[in-house]
């Protein structure tokens, strides 16, 4: 089987890690495309190094832009790619406009699509993701899930179950994968940070950075927590902090460069808590049994609230602050996600070779 | 409320010409955007002072292409009026690749989505029409319906029932009004033909058209029946059925260019039978009282196959004979399905009047 797989954003490189491998050993002839939709060389390679990713056979340099300009740029350079090599199937991983891309492009080009991380559901169609997630879900020909609940979010849409395999969740593989090589990384310590001494935070969604009056709240909250507050942050994303209030009145919050997948990672396990806005966040910090606080109305993983590793807020001081001392009490003893673990790239390659049932009509 | 329209194709006219009048009078300020080419539209201007249209006020003038080209250009060009212009809401009409743009450019920007056609399903996703439709309709906030089935279908895949309203079919309008007025519908004399002596045919689906081998099967099967045997086509497609009726050696084929709606309405009317591939024709002949035979092997409008208004036939010459056969022999009438009337338009604009629900979670 020949299968070409689209990336186009850093949650997808995550994700795609350890897939790699296990396709190169089941048979399946897999490349990868880099859409170029996220792309900033210095964190793209340091991704790719530190998840042990293949080059990509192809890079579209689609680039930045409004949603529209990005899925129609990264559509029709797809198009052309896919016209041209005929792969028995298309990949998509998680959410991003790289994803509905190449599921519009394979799907009218009859190619099969298969989704990875098929399912989530938010509930927000405000959120770009959630509207990606249902195109992408609707044209799929197989869809890998997560979690239990995103096999009922699909039936629900009236998706056919034979099209749906509950491989679980690809991300914990990841980390699972790459815990033993940093057991001994201590990241934290180079920021003048003890283990479980300090609070972990990234803000990254526009409805958080690009409101100004949101960013301020959480910028208060994260000034009043009980110890250092770390805040990796895009160079894009610092003079909004600063006119947020982070800076001199703010001596406990560190704001840093972003770091590479590893760092991060040991960074997650080591904090005491993390405050996130971004999906993969909290999925990893609830593998590495770290609290979570999610600056956001409401999420698609809400598998990691249901086992207790994750609470959400709003971008309000008082209430950032509330669930932030809630997760620095909670237990860390939480049940992990059924299939969370290290055979979820099995499961894809065995999905894969019982063969994807092409829709109705190809 | 400021509405726009988006329109693709020729039958996307058709279903808006009933609609617009009956918008304006309530109030609403509606434009139509346009994402054909200009010499497209010019070559269509009688067709369109048939419909008593106006030229579109948005004309975004894209290039013809592949699928893929097409949807991404009309989507980053509707991003950009509707960026320009915030509508209250946009309408999109049937299942072309505009209305999936429409679609797509208007929830990333948090305008609803009015789908006027939702619903329909042929389950046959190697339709790009197909694979529209059920992406339009998972992000529409306002579902207007044109048959029951089509609420069910879309009850099927998790639509909300409140914004599913079963207005009817706009389709039947058009016609039922067109055939009240004067000069609405032209006569098939013009053309030598006498009122139940021959039979239609308006093939132009690129997987039938564009196959030689399937398109001589069609002429062969034409050929043998007893009428004469009117085909209508579009321009650059004149020589390839000439060409399959030649070779057939089906004498009593007759091959002239497309025609315009009242034209086209006469045409229909007067016929023993219509041969086509074409959604809306199924839905005219269905109204106007003609059997129909519908070259396919799926059709989203299931309804005129239980009224017995229409029937599915394979592209073989055998086939073909045998199913004209029977639509010649068969009653020319049947129940009208519920609600294709002239009061589908007033059914919309009731629907509008209590305001189009936004999209979960804004």
């Amino acid at each position: 089987m020949r299968l070409i797989v689209v990336v186009g954003a850093r949650p997808n490189f995550i994700k795609v890690a350890p897939l790699m491998p296990a396709f190169a050993s089941a048979g399946i002839a897999a490349e990868l495309v880099h859409t170029g939709q996220h792309y900033d060389v210095a964190m793209s390679d340091v991704f790719f190094r530190d998840l042990e990713i293949p080059e990509p056979r192809w890079f579209l340099n689609v680039g930045s832009g409004t949603h529209a300009i990005q899925t129609g740029t990264a559509m029709i350079r797809l198009e052309e790619l896919l016209v041209e090599e005929r792969p028995d199937a298309v990949m998509v991983v998680g959410d991003v406009n790289s994803t509905l891309a190449g599921a519009l492009a394979a799907a009218k080009l009859h190619i099969p699509v298969v989704h990875l991380e098929a399912g989530l559901r938010s509930g927000d169609m405000s959120m770009p993701e959630e509207v990606n997630r249902l195109v992408t879900d609707q044209l799929s020909s197989m869809l890998l899930t997560p979690t239990t609940e995103a096999i009922s979010n699909l039936a629900a849409e009236g998706v056919p179950v034979s099209r749906v395999h509950f491989v679980g969740n690809v991300m914990a593989e990841s980390v699972l994968r790459s815990l033993p090589r940093i057991a001994s990384r201590d990241v934290a310590l180079s920021y003048g940070l003890r283990g479980k001494g300090y609070v972990l935070a990234t803000i990254h969604r526009p409805e958080n950075t690009d409101h100004p009056e949101r960013l301020s709240h959480i910028i208060a909250a994260l000034a009043d927590a009980p110890m250092q507050v770390l805040l990796p942050v895009h160079p894009r994303t610092r003079p909004l902090l600063a006119e947020a209030g982070a800076g001199d009145a703010t001596p406990n919050l560190l704001v840093v460069d972003p770091v590479g997948y590893l760092d991060m990672l040991a960074l997650q396990r080591d904090a005491a808590a993390v405050v996130t806005d971004s999906g993969g966040v909290q999925e990893e910090a609830c593998m590495v049994r770290t609290p979570c606080v999610t600056v956001r109305r409401n999420t698609e993983r809400e598998v990691t609230i249901a086992c207790g590793a994750n609470r959400l807020a709003a971008a309000e001081r008082e209430v950032v602050s509330l669930a932030l001392a809630d997760a620095l009490s909670s237990s860390t003893a939480w049940d992990i996600p059924q299939r969370w673990d290290i055979d979820v790239s099995s499961r894809v390659v065995a999905a894969l070779q019982a063969g994807v049932v092409p829709p109705e009509g190809y | 409320m400021r509405i726009i329209i988006v329109v693709g194709s020729r039958p996307n006219f058709v279903k808006v010409a009933p609609l617009l009048p009956a918008l304006v009078e309530a109030g609403h300020a509606v434009d139509l955007a346009f994402t054909g080419s200009k010499a497209e539209y010019r070559l269509d201007g009688d067709f369109h002072s048939d419909l008593s249209l106006e030229p579109p006020r948005f004309m975004l003038d894209l290039d013809e292409g592949p699928h893929g080209l097409r949807t991404a250009q009309a989507l980053t060009s509707l991003e950009r009026l509707f960026t320009d212009e915030r509508p209250a809401a946009v309408i999109a009409v049937g299942d072309v690749d505009a209305a999936l743009a429409a679609a797509l450019g208007g929830v990333k920007l948090a305008i609803p989505i009015v789908h006027l056609e939702a619903g329909l399903r042929s389950g046959d996703l190697s339709m790009p029409e197909e694979v529209n439709r059920v992406v339009v309709d998972q992000l529409a906030s306002m579902h207007l319906a044109p048959t029951e089935e089509a609420v069910e279908n879309l009850h099927a895949e998790g639509v909300a029932s409140e914004r599913v309203h079963f207005v009817g079919n706009i389709v039947a309008e058009g016609v039922l009004r067109h055939l009240e007025r004067p000069d609405g519908v032209r006569s098939s004399e013009r053309l030598g033909l006498h009122r139940g002596g021959y039979v239609l045919v308006s093939v132009r689906r690129e997987e039938l058209v564009g196959r030689p081998e399937l398109l001589a099967e069609v002429a062969a099967g034409l050929g043998r029946g007893e009428l004469p045997v009117l085909v209508l086509a579009d321009a650059w497609r004149l020589q390839p059925w000439t060409n399959a009726a030649v070779k057939t050696g089906a004498g009593n084929v007759r091959v002239v260019d497309s025609v315009f709606y009242g034209e086209m309405l006469g045409l229909e009317r007067d016929a023993a039978a219509v041969v086509t591939d074409s959604g809306h024709v199924q839905e005219e002949a269905c109204v106007i009282g003609t059997p129909c035979v519908t070259l396919r092997r799926t059709t989203e409008h299931g309804v005129t196959l239980t009224v017995g208004a229409n029937r599915l036939c394979a592209a073989d010459s055998a086939a073909v004979r045998d199913a004209v056969a029977t639509a010649i022999a068969s009653r020319r009438s049947w129940p009208m399905p519920p609600r294709w009337d002239k009061l589908v338009s007033d059914r919309v604009v009731r629907a509008l009047r209590k305001g189009v629900l936004p999209l979960a979670g804004e």
